[in-house]
């Protein structure tokens, strides 16, 4: 198949819509740049570990939304157990460096591979078929990867967690425990990277053909794009992502793995920060990361009432943004740019 | 140009055609007339190679590409218009013409050039070039779809019902582009609901019901048919009622 399709261009042809779309490209970089300037930043306004603690799983979450979105905003299709795919990374990861004394990185690699050939069996027979398929098989996934966590205790130390899970180690320093502050910075590093390899994903050839089967599968086949094709390699992709969130997660400050975090709670919380944030732009998983997270830590004293409120913020939040707060923030950016005459032109393309 | 014999095709176990078998020569336009469900859309997923065939052979040219996946037909010259348009809607159109090049594999200039004549042929789109096709009215719609079929440089187009939901002007004007595409030398295989729309501009045409090509004829023999006429010109009902 890759080799039936010539890559002969990745911007568009028309001289004007090229330059439209170099600005767009410039535009995107520079908020790239900018958003990871600052988050390099904040360690340095904060003082408190446990902030510190939170920024780390914002940075997760980030990579695990971004995964997602490429998935649901571009390939249509969703994901109901994506934290399996964590999980795997995760549990991977843990097992390979704890149990059998690997090398972080090398494990980091297997737990890859082992993520994507699961992803690929789930993706392959199931893509083909249209609709939402791909849904159902990703909830049966998620379901037996939890049990397995759970049951296979001489593996995954079950209930009781795995302990005993080395630092992380990066060209021979390693990111201990008690060092909040690198780890953070190795986190971001990795949220950075793969933010703009989505971006680049997402602007290339493959990445507009991807958009085409969103909007009319049908008429992508019929132009020859192998939708199957394209949809599998998505999913696999963002499994992906969440397999590197999952390595990165067990080797953090706590370096213990529970079932807990990997179960259909996150599942379908990854799948609210998506839409909540607004599928398919490059901000939405991003600021979803960010405010679900942020909702989770501070209903946390409120314990078991936290569901409910959890529940009626999303619904407030998608009745008063159903595009997403992402798409909410930009039509507010156009108002005031609309009441400031100061802030028109400039940067608009 | 292109010979269907004896194709069968089922959906699981429904067969959705029984020995279909037809043929479009070189610079004609003929057309499939039928009912809903007759199996007109289903004959051409299985030349286009959206849908399998259960028997039979499809010739185009001098291959059997019989089973072709639907990129190879797309090079090889097949063109298919689904019905509905779909266009892609959060695309700008001239992101929707790129696209209609996918399977090409031509260069940069050619692409180009090829944009180029369609906003020759279609003005509106060209003003359009930078909406998102989503915006674009019904009619429009249809020329960007046809449009993008174009970019593929086929040799034959099919088209899925491109008169469907549009004002009777703007579906004359669609079956007007088509006449002239043919006029410079394509082969048409026309699909429509329309059977009097379609049958004018055509030189041959075949009925096809449940599956099954039930008549074949020149354009002009099919419109004098009264059977014809009767179930899909709409005429002679007040013979039968009164």
């Amino acid at each position: 198949m890759a080799a039936r399709e010539r890559p002969h261009t990745d911007e568009a042809i028309v001289p004007n819509e090229a330059e439209r779309h170099a600005a767009r490209r410039r535009a995107e970089k520079l908020q790239i740049v900018a958003f990871f300037g600052i988050m390099a930043l904040v360690p340095f306004g904060i003082g408190n570990d446990y902030y510190l603690h939170i920024l780390i799983y914002i940075g997760l979450h980030l990579i695990l939304a971004t995964g997602l979105n490429l998935l649901m905003g571009y390939a249509g299709q969703v994901s109901l157990g994506h934290a399996a795919f964590y999980g795997i990374g995760a549990y991977a990861s843990g097992i390979l460096t704890a149990t059998y004394g690997w090398n972080p990185w090398l494990a980091m690699l297997a737990a890859l591979l082992l993520t994507c050939v699961v992803a690929w069996l789930v993706g392959k027979p199931t893509l083909r078929l249209r609709g939402h398929y791909l849904a159902m098989a990703t909830l049966g996934v998620g379901i037996i990867v939890a049990v397995v966590i759970r049951q296979w205790t001489d593996l995954t130390g079950g209930s009781a967690g795995l302990t005993g899970i080395p630092s992380m180690t990066f060209f021979g320093h390693e990111l201990t425990s008690d060092q909040d502050l690198q780890y953070y910075y190795f986190v971001w590093a990795w949220a950075a990277a793969l933010t703009v390899l989505f971006a680049n994903l997402v602007a290339s050839r493959p990445g507009r053909a991807l958009r085409a089967l969103h909007d009319s599968e049908l008429a992508a086949q019929v132009l020859g794009v192998d939708t199957a094709g394209f949809k599998v390699r998505a999913f696999v992709i963002s499994a992906a992502y969440a397999s590197i969130a999952g390595t990165l997660y067990a080797h953090s400050s706590m370096r213990f793995l529970s079932p807990t975090p990997f179960g259909f709670h996150t599942s379908i919380a990854l799948l609210v920060m998506v839409v909540l944030g607004g599928q398919g732009t490059l901000w939405g998983p991003v600021l979803g990361a960010f405010t679900i997270t942020l909702i989770e830590e501070t209903l946390r004293p409120y314990a078991d009432y936290d569901i409910i409120v959890y529940g009626l913020l999303l619904m407030v939040l998608m009745i008063v943004m159903p595009g997403g707060v992402s798409r909410a923030l930009g039509s507010l950016i156009d108002l005031v740019r609309g009441w400031v005459p100061a802030l028109r032109g400039g940067d608009e393309p | 140009m292109l010979r269907l014999t004896s194709v069968d095709a089922s959906y699981g176990r429904v067969r959705a055609l029984r020995r279909i078998s037809l043929h479009v020569d070189d610079g004609e336009i003929v057309t499939l007339i039928g009912a809903n469900g007759a199996g007109k859309t289903t004959t051409l997923a299985v030349i286009s190679g959206l849908m399998p065939a259960a028997s039979g052979t499809i010739t185009f040219g001098e291959q059997t590409v019989t089973n072709w996946g639907p990129s190879r037909l797309v090079r090889a010259g097949i063109c298919h218009v689904p019905e509905g348009r779909q266009v892609f809607g959060s695309l700008s159109v001239a992101d929707n013409l790129q696209l209609g090049a996918y399977s090409t594999g031509l260069s940069r200039q050619e692409i180009r050039a090829l944009m180029r004549e369609q906003f020759e042929r279609f003005p509106r789109l060209e003003e359009r070039r930078t909406q998102l096709a989503g915006s674009l009215s019904g009619g429009e719609q249809q020329m960007l779809a046809l449009a993008r079929g174009l970019m593929s440089r086929p040799k034959l187009l099919m088209l899925d019902e491109p008169s469907l939901g549009l004002a009777p002007i703007i579906a004359h004007q669609v079956m007007a582009e088509v006449q002239k595409l043919r006029e410079e030398g394509l082969t048409v295989l026309l699909v429509e609901q329309n059977a009097r729309a379609a049958l004018r501009i055509a030189d041959r045409g075949y009925v096809i019901e449940t599956g099954r090509i039930v008549l074949e004829g020149s354009a002009r023999d099919l419109l004098d048919n009264p059977e014809v006429q009767r179930a899909y010109l709409g005429k002679g009902y007040r013979e039968i009622w009164e």
